[in-house]
């Protein structure tokens, strides 16, 4: 966790009144804690919502999870795709409809962010994937939602967001530090601060709050994917974040994840493959 | 008004029952970690790769209650999953699990390398009657992974639906298939380390034979010949196998007897007898500096002792001289007779058998002599077998 300093924890006062997680999806957050859950009391809460039930059949129906058969019901999914994927498919199906639907107006473009999310998301599901990592479902997710942060500045003060990206372009500086100077805070800072309002796991929040590797601290798989990934992305135009500093992954990184020129052309080939695959998530910003 | 103390109670009355619940679910992880410790043990002490696989199917038992199983190894080269052993499968049964295999299910559960639980796919749309109703039957699909890698896959028929399972009875699954994958991939070690153990024995049988041009196949035979005799004495496993490798580097050191003496024409002299004599102790000094070669020394070393006393080294008599080194002198000596040497031409089988049995109690322990013409047909068989195969 990232200790605020005093003048974050002022400025994080203005952001004091966050939205809140739908009551499905804090209840499938609960109970997915519990390792006596079964995928049967799964199926009763999120059953209870029709509309994510729908979102969230479709994407366990999508090519990114290619299982050769369909599945009609919320408790196959959750056998067959496990609790944790389904429990992260719901919450991002809800952050999504919370945190990334387009506004009338406004010149950031949340599709493209939605893309640059969803690239991050696969591309970090790929890196932690490559070195064994524990839950690849959480890199996804993680990926999914590093940025949230950003979403929250949008909403709350557009203008001063948007000032922040265009002070990013002219001096080519890291969109963090932008914001740190001009709002006191960053949009990991916050996204993190979301993330423990949510009672996102605590892996996800680390990935969230950390994924600009500030400071020492160990490093972990999970952060240094979606740093990594994240950095890809940029390089490699996929979507757009609003962020003009350098695009570098750090060495620590590297070397964790095992990266070097090689590995990342293999990376960037499957990343073109398996985000044909995520077309469904993507579909989101069309409004489906 | 109510009375604070009767709150202060009712306080302190939900505290205890939440601790208590706590301490439920605290006696319940210990004796679920006990039972998976347990397991695991069990399963870790299986040495050869089939025993793994029956006793992961034993152990299993103990978590699910499964009607029927099958095991599946994952072919590595070809991509493709084969059953290597089932249990309790029903014909009706066994169509159910063959979907599975062809609809490409049991190959995407691999991939995923996490147990999940699948409907049955039984009459009609594999969909049906697995909505909400707990009851029917479900299949679970349990990767085996050893370091990552996909071993093979374990497909459990259990009488529950595929939604009563909880999170923890998956895991607990997912934990004893990879502590099983990594007991296969100890045995599939254990059992290349075992390979090579005996192809480079029988390599120093060979450095041997290939150097006595008059004992092609020698070592090999004695081998054959002691472990027959052996296992009519009923001696134990580990005993016979004593015998098999002692019989094939019991003239080991026959590789330090100078050439000019090792296949010397005619007759050696006493001289050049006292240096022959010498492969026994050489052989022993030998092997004795190499430790998982250490047992066979005393097998070595008095091969060639008589019961009578009047052999050497030692000259040790009757029982005193190891039984190893009594059935290779007893096998050793049969198939010299009955095999072309620089000194004499071969001799029938049946003059070797009548060789032997006049030195019982001789040369020869009767015993031993015993075991050995009851044993004689056999012998007789792997002796024509053998003939004419490679140096």
């Amino acid at each position: 966790m990232v200790i605020p300093t005093a003048e974050m924890q002022k400025a994080l006062t203005r952001f004091k009144d966050l939205p809140t997680l739908p009551d499905v999806v804090a209840r499938v957050m609960q109970i997915v804690s519990n390792p006596l859950t079964t995928a049967e009391d799964l199926n009763q809460v999120i059953s209870l919502d029709h509309a994510l039930t729908f979102k969230v059949l479709r994407l366990a129906n999508s090519a990114y999870y290619g299982f050769p058969k369909e599945i009609t019901n919320i408790t196959q999914a959750v056998t067959i795709l496990g609790f944790n994927t389904i429990r992260n498919l719901a919450l991002s199906v809800s952050v999504h409809k919370m945190m990334f639907v387009e506004r009338e107006k406004g010149l950031f473009s949340y599709r493209d962010f939605w893309k640059h999310c969803v690239a991050v998301g696969v591309c970090a599901r790929i890196l932690s994937r490559r070195v064994g990592y524990k839950s690849e479902e959480n890199a996804f997710t993680a990926g999914l939602l590093h940025d949230i942060g950003k979403s929250l500045l949008e909403r709350v003060d557009h203008a001063a967001f948007i000032a922040c990206i265009e002070a990013s372009r002219e001096t080519k500086r890291a969109l963090w530090e932008v914001e740190q100077e001009r709002l006191g805070v960053d949009h990991a800072a916050l996204g993190g601060r979301l993330a423990e309002n949510w009672n996102l796991p605590g892996d996800l929040r680390g990935a969230i709050e950390r994924h600009h590797l500030p400071g020492e601290g160990a490093l972990d798989p999970l952060v240094a994917s979606v740093h990594a990934a994240d950095m890809l992305c940029r390089q490699q135009s996929l979507g757009m974040d609003g962020d003009f500093g350098p695009i570098e992954i750090a060495p620590a990184a590297m070397k964790l994840l095992r990266l070097d020129e090689r590995a990342i052309k293999e990376v960037l080939v499957e990343l073109e493959h398996r985000l044909k695959e995520a077309e469904e998530f993507l579909k989101f910003s069309r409004g489906a | 008004m109510a009375d604070p103390r009767d709150e202060k109670v009712s306080e302190l009355e939900s505290h205890i029952e939440t601790l208590e619940q706590i301490n439920e679910g605290l006696r319940q992880s210990f004796e679920e970690l006990s039972q998976l410790y347990r397991l695991s043990e069990t399963i870790a002490s299986a040495l050869t790769f089939s025993r793994v696989l029956t006793l992961l199917l034993d152990v299993l038992r103990e978590v699910v209650d499964y009607d029927a199983a099958i095991l599946y190894l994952y072919d590595e080269r070809s991509g493709a999953l084969r059953p290597n052993l089932e249990k309790a499968v029903t014909p009706e049964l066994r169509q159910r699990f063959q979907v599975q295999l062809q609809d490409g299910s049991l190959v995407w559960a691999l991939k995923q390398g996490r147990t999940l639980v699948m409907a049955d796919s039984g009459q009609g749309s594999w969909t049906q009657g697995v909505d909400e109703d707990d009851g029917g039957r479900a299949f679970l699909l349990v990767p085996i992974l050893a370091r990552g890698k996909p071993v093979g896959l374990l497909d459990l028929a259990v009488p529950s639906g595929p939604g009563s399972f909880s999170q923890r009875d998956l895991s607990l699954l997912g934990i004893l298939a990879n502590q099983a994958g990594i007991s296969l991939e100890n045995a599939r070690l254990y059992e290349a380390v075992r390979q090579d153990y005996v192809d480079v024995i029988h390599a120093l049988a060979g450095a041997v034979d290939a150097r006595d041009h008059y004992t092609r196949e020698h070592s090999n035979r004695v081998s054959l010949y002691g472990v027959a005799i052996a296992r009519r004495l009923r001696l134990d496993e580990a005993f016979v196998e004593g015998v098999q490798f002692g019989g094939l580097l019991h003239d080991i050191g026959k590789i330090g007897i100078p050439d000019m003496i090792l296949n010397k024409p005619g007759r050696l002299t006493d001289d050049e007898f006292q240096v022959m004599k010498g492969h026994s102790a050489l052989g022993a000094g030998l092997l004795r500096r190499v430790e998982s070669l250490n047992h066979l020394v005393p097998l070595v070393l008095y091969h060639h002792e008589r019961f009578d006393g009047r052999g050497y080294p030692e000259g040790l008599s009757g029982k005193k001289i190891p039984l190893g080194a009594r059935i290779l002198n007893v096998a050793d000596s049969f198939e010299t007779i009955t095999s072309d040497r620089v000194y004499h031409r071969a001799r029938s089988m049946e003059e070797g058998l009548a060789e032997i049995q006049r030195c019982a109690g001789g040369q020869f322990d009767p015993e031993i002599v015993e075991a050995f013409i009851q044993c004689y047909d056999e012998i007789a068989h792997l002796r024509d077998s053998s003939r004419g195969g490679p140096a």
